[in-house]
């Protein structure tokens, strides 16, 4: 074997390294182009607004409005964008009250106010599937990032669909539901959650300044730091609560308390919580469909991969075992792993 | 000899395999495996995997964790090993089939878990280590290379920090002394500091690639040729000798430089079996004495298997084949090349 520039093999790998490591931490989206964004959408705004789809209309036209507020000398545009917001919104409130005299029978949609008059407390930052709003405006469907949600307003997640929505951008609070869920958004603070399983992430949270409703009871949370958290509704009618990152207070009504690490599961009963348990984050966070079924990664999944490798190297002791549902008040159901699947873990 | 080595690992390889196939039902209750390393890649398949599981709330697997952030660990190994070229150089006569004993005993420790900004872990952790080598257990040789048996000590500590994309960056620090079995002299002290750079790259078939690229400066110091000749003829004489040029430089003139890089796949063949064929570069560069200037690469190529037994006992078997070059080769006793390939017994407790 001849010689070989060894030292300057070892060099260009050391160079292709870093390439490879640059390469892999930069940013994969491309750049939108906001005026022909805005363009776009405001020409499929006024179409929607000429066939009488007002629901399509303004939302076209906020979005076009959104891609305004980016460019730089937008204004002249975010005002008429506002204006034919305006417009679409007094059409379709006429034609909502048209619609109501000559169509007695449907009286469900005689209360309620049409979509596009809806307040705009929660920011829709992705969704995908069959999402709906009911309640206080009349029912319609969501339709992706950039959408608003009102106050009040009950949000029904059919199967194979997910919604992620900013609850509260004074902590950065985010919640997202995937399959089969049901919650409403009665005021900026609470959360009323019936069924499904949910994420709830945040920046930080004073104490009575967010709460969430169960079917059991209430249940404040708090957290000094960022903080990431899955939520899941059982069968009893409590529920189902783990850490994936920062470690949150809950506090339930009678004034129990209870910190949770990430990796921990704990049921909320009625008036306690349960004995605490450690799940495999890695696993639950590659198997969740909160994380994988959703195009943009949830807030502080950096951190939940964090908190899972730490977790890694921290477990003694694997269980052939998995958490399930709570169907009575009294205990929670196990599920036993078969040897497929504990082979199918362990290669996880 | 080679042959027959040859044969006894693929075979060896061969029987694990059948067994590991006929016992796939006897798994243990639990698999208290502790983690012994970073595995970088511990999402890579989760992820493909997580669309088998219909469940909407995803798995929920229980989990023990560990009572204290130190994680001691116990380690011991037995290995026979085979070396084509026990000398080590490509003189004719050189003495060929030669084989050797190792035993180990390894104390180590995880430090703790500590994250760093949002992306960043390091888990430290302490390394002690006896080693000892048995050459020629099989009096081949006769009593040629009883001199040679050595107990090696070593203690190291690194400190291993997982960046984002998986990348691993190590720093550490080791120290050995490798002293002679048959009067204890030490032969010298190695101090080495060193840095790597890891990734484990997924592949397509669900496997993945380990890269890993390391640089070290090892710092030697060891007898001179006026000690060694202080023990033979006395401090008086040894001083008069000492005149000559180079004797007051020292005997073990290791202090280099080395670059490495290796790439490796392990392969599971099964929850208990694995295969990893590696290949290897180590470019070391000689910075002091007689020695500056000299350069040693050594390549090796090899594969590797292992058997968990238990969870506390692996058996594991090797064959490498290596070609060592150096621009020192006026004696032809650097350059060689050597086949070697040996198994061992390792026992293991995590506390």
């Amino acid at each position: 074997m001849g010689r070989m520039p060894t030292q300057g093999i070892c060099q260009v790998c050391l160079l292709g390294f870093f390439i490879l490591y640059a390469s892999s931490c930069r940013s994969s989206k491309e750049k939108v182009n906001h005026l022909e964004e805005a363009n776009s959408l405001t020409q499929a705004g006024e179409t929607a607004l000429g066939e009488g789809r007002y629901d399509d209309a303004v939302r076209s036209f906020q979005t076009a409005l959104a891609h305004t507020r980016k460019i730089n000398k937008g204004s002249t545009m975010a005002d008429s964008l506002e204006s034919k917001i305006r417009q679409a919104k007094a059409q379709s409130l006429i034609h909502h009250f048209q619609f109501s005299r000559s169509d007695r029978e449907d009286s469900d949609r005689e209360a309620l106010l049409p979509s596009t008059l809806e307040s705009q407390e929660f920011l829709v930052l992705q969704s995908f599937g069959n999402v709906s709003a009911q309640r206080i405006w009349a029912k319609r469907m969501i339709y992706g990032e950039n959408d608003f949600v009102g106050k009040g307003r009950k949000i029904t997640v059919l199967p194979n669909s997910g919604i992620e929505l900013s609850l509260n951008p004074t902590y950065d609070l985010t919640v997202r539901s995937v399959g089969s869920s049901g919650f409403v958004l009665p005021e900026i603070n609470l959360c009323e959650f019936y069924s499904g399983t949910f994420l709830i992430a945040g920046k930080r949270l004073n104490h009575r300044d967010w709460s969430f409703v169960c079917p059991l009871g209430q249940v404040w949370v708090e957290s000094g730091t960022s903080f990431a958290f899955t939520l899941e509704i059982t069968t009893n009618g409590g529920c189902k609560l783990i850490t994936l990152a920062g470690e949150p207070v809950f506090y339930l009504e009678n004034r129990t308390r209870l910190a949770l690490d990430p990796g921990e599961l704990v049921f909320v009963m009625q008036n306690e919580f349960s004995q605490k348990m450690n799940i495999e984050l890695s696993t639950y966070i590659a198997t969740t469909p909160l994380v994988a079924d959703f195009e943009e990664p949830p807030m502080l999944s950096r951190k939940m991969r964090q908190q899972a490798l730490i977790q890694a190297l921290r477990t003694k002791r694997h269980y052939r075992a998995l958490v399930g549902d709570a169907k009575t008040m009294d205990d929670f159901e196990v599920n036993i792993l078969d040897e497929q699947d504990v082979e199918k873990t362990i290669q996880d | 000899m080679r042959l027959l080595l040859l044969f006894f690992s693929i075979t060896l390889t061969s029987v694990l395999f059948s067994a590991e196939n006929g016992s796939s039902t006897d798994s243990p209750a639990d698999d208290s495996a502790p983690v012994s390393a970073f595995s970088s890649d511990f999402f890579a398949g989760a992820i493909s995997d997580a669309n088998a599981f219909d469940e909407e709330s995803g798995k929920q697997r229980l989990i023990q964790l560990k009572s204290t952030a130190l994680s001691p660990a116990f380690s011991f190994s037995t290995g026979y090993i085979y070396k084509n070229n026990p000398d080590g150089n490509s003189l004719k006569n050189r003495n060929r089939d030669g084989n050797a004993l190792n035993l180990s005993l390894m104390v180590s420790s995880g430090l703790g878990e500590f994250a760093l900004l949002d992306e960043i872990v390091c888990a430290p952790s302490l390394m002690l280590m006896q080693m000892r080598t048995y050459n020629d257990i099989a009096k081949d040789f006769g009593t040629q290379y009883r001199g040679g048996n050595t107990d090696v000590q070593i203690a190291g500590v690194s400190f291993p920090f997982v960046l984002p994309m998986d990348f691993i960056f190590t720093v550490g620090h080791t120290y050995m002394r490798p002293m002679l079995l048959e009067n204890d002299n030490v032969l010298l002290y190695n101090n080495t500091p060193n840095v790597s750079l890891s990734k484990s790259l997924p592949l397509f078939n669900g496997d993945s690639l380990a890269l890993n690229f390391g640089y070290s400066y090892t710092i030697s110091k060891g007898d001179t040729e006026l000690e060694g000749l202080s023990s033979s003829f006395g401090d008086t004489i040894a001083q008069s000798l000492a005149q000559s040029d180079g004797i007051l430089d020292p005997f073990n003139l290791n202090d280099t430089y080395s670059f490495s890089l290796s790439v490796s796949y392990p392969k599971p063949i099964s929850e208990k079996l694995t295969i990893t064929p590696s290949a290897n570069i180590n470019q070391s560069t000689y910075v002091k004495g007689s020695n500056d200037g000299r350069k040693d690469t050594m390549y090796t190529i090899g594969v590797g298997s292992s058997y968990k037994i238990t969870d506390w006992c692996s058996l594991s078997t090797v064959s490498n084949f290596i070609s060592k070059e150096s621009s020192f080769n006026a004696d032809k006793s650097a350059p060689f090349k050597d086949f070697n390939g040996g198994m061992t017994l390792g026992f293991n407790y995590a506390f």
